[in-house]
């Protein structure tokens, strides 16, 4: 473990940890109002660590959703990890289980997209992961339980931007990525694919098709380079 | 606590824990044909745009008269950044000021 390389995923992560503040404080204040007390908004922001699901499960339990529902919405939800946990595992493939098992807990939107534009360079390093995962997991459970602390009622994050943070960082993360005609293939047919996709499929099986459309035009790009 | 709350904590917990865990685990550890592999380097590309894109053109529409295209100016000052010196947090800075100088504008 190389505290120097964990500590650099820190601080990568420091512009996505603003981001994820803002929307734990909202999600903490929300969960609040619809009557989970602090131990249990603790405990779904630490086991669960999933900032959409945890939305979408406060909104279920407002609307009277069983347990079983909220189950498999999260499920449906989460699917998406399953292609992220595949583009990152070949990084991983020389480390003991336990260490990736720890490191799945922090496979976040976020976390992703930080490990996957810096291992097209290093060839992946977990100490980077892990330090990246370390933050997200304080900001969004600090954040969630702030929120439900004092709520944000206050405070508007649209005055300050902060609704388009996490907007502005992970265009930031993708722009340097297309840099090849194949790379910019795969741009167009994902984005094609999600503009479209939008009006015929839930916001998160996008993220799924758009994945696969950016693979499938990826891979033909690199067929048909000259 | 409630305890059937703890119980849909921890199944919420567990569904998101094995999406998570599977194929990181997995799919590292057999030989995949070189096209596979190829095809999930793209992976990053798609997933980043799909929630990147849409949201830039279909946010909310704001309470102000720069509507929802104040998402779309930010996310063009966040790309042109980004393309010129790759830097995550000036891009994001970058976004957010053209973001917040739409709506206190209009």
């Amino acid at each position: 473990m190389d505290r120097s390389t964990w500590w650099q995923g820190v601080k990568s992560m420091v512009p996505l940890a603003v981001s994820i503040a803002g929307c734990g404080v909202a999600w903490g204040t929300l969960a609040r109002q619809g009557g989970m007390t602090l131990p249990e908004i603790f405990l779904m922001s630490s086991v669960v660590f999933a900032g959409a699901s945890q939305f979408v499960a406060v909104g279920m339990l407002g609307a009277g959703a069983g347990m079983g529902e909220i189950i498999l919405t999260t499920l449906i939800l989460n699917l998406r990890h399953l292609l992220m946990g595949a583009a990152l595992a070949p990084y991983f493939r020389r480390l003991a289980p336990w260490r990736t098992a720890l490191l799945a807990h922090g496979l976040v939107d976020e976390t992703f997209a930080l490990a996957a534009e810096r291992f097209r360079t290093t060839g992946g390093d977990a100490a980077f992961f892990l330090g990246t995962g370390t933050l997200a997991f304080v900001s969004w459970n600090a954040a969630t339980l702030l929120g439900a602390f004092v709520g944000s009622g206050t405070l508007n994050p649209r005055d300050y931007a902060l609704d388009f943070a996490f907007l502005g960082a992970f265009t930031g993360l993708l722009v340097p990525q297309i840099r090849s005609r194949s790379t910019l293939l795969a741009f167009l047919a994902a984005a094609a694919t999600a503009l479209g996709g939008r009006f015929v499929a839930s916001e998160r099986t996008v993220v799924l098709l758009s994945a696969v459309a950016a693979a499938v035009a990826g891979v033909w790009g690199e067929r048909h380079a000259n | 606590m409630r305890t059937d709350m703890v119980l849909l904590i921890l199944g919420m917990g567990a569904v998101t824990y094995a999406t998570r865990f599977t194929c990181l685990f997995l799919v590292g550890r057999y030989a995949l044909p070189p096209l596979v592999t190829r095809a999930l380097a793209y992976i990053p590309i798609g997933i980043l745009t799909a929630f990147v894109v849409p949201a830039l053109f279909f946010s909310a529409p704001g309470d102000g008269a720069g509507g929802t295209s104040e998402m779309l100016w930010g996310g063009l000052a966040s790309a042109a950044v980004a393309a010129r010196w790759g830097h995550v947090l000036g891009a994001m800075l970058a976004g957010m000021a053209v973001v917040v100088l739409l709506r206190w504008s209009f």
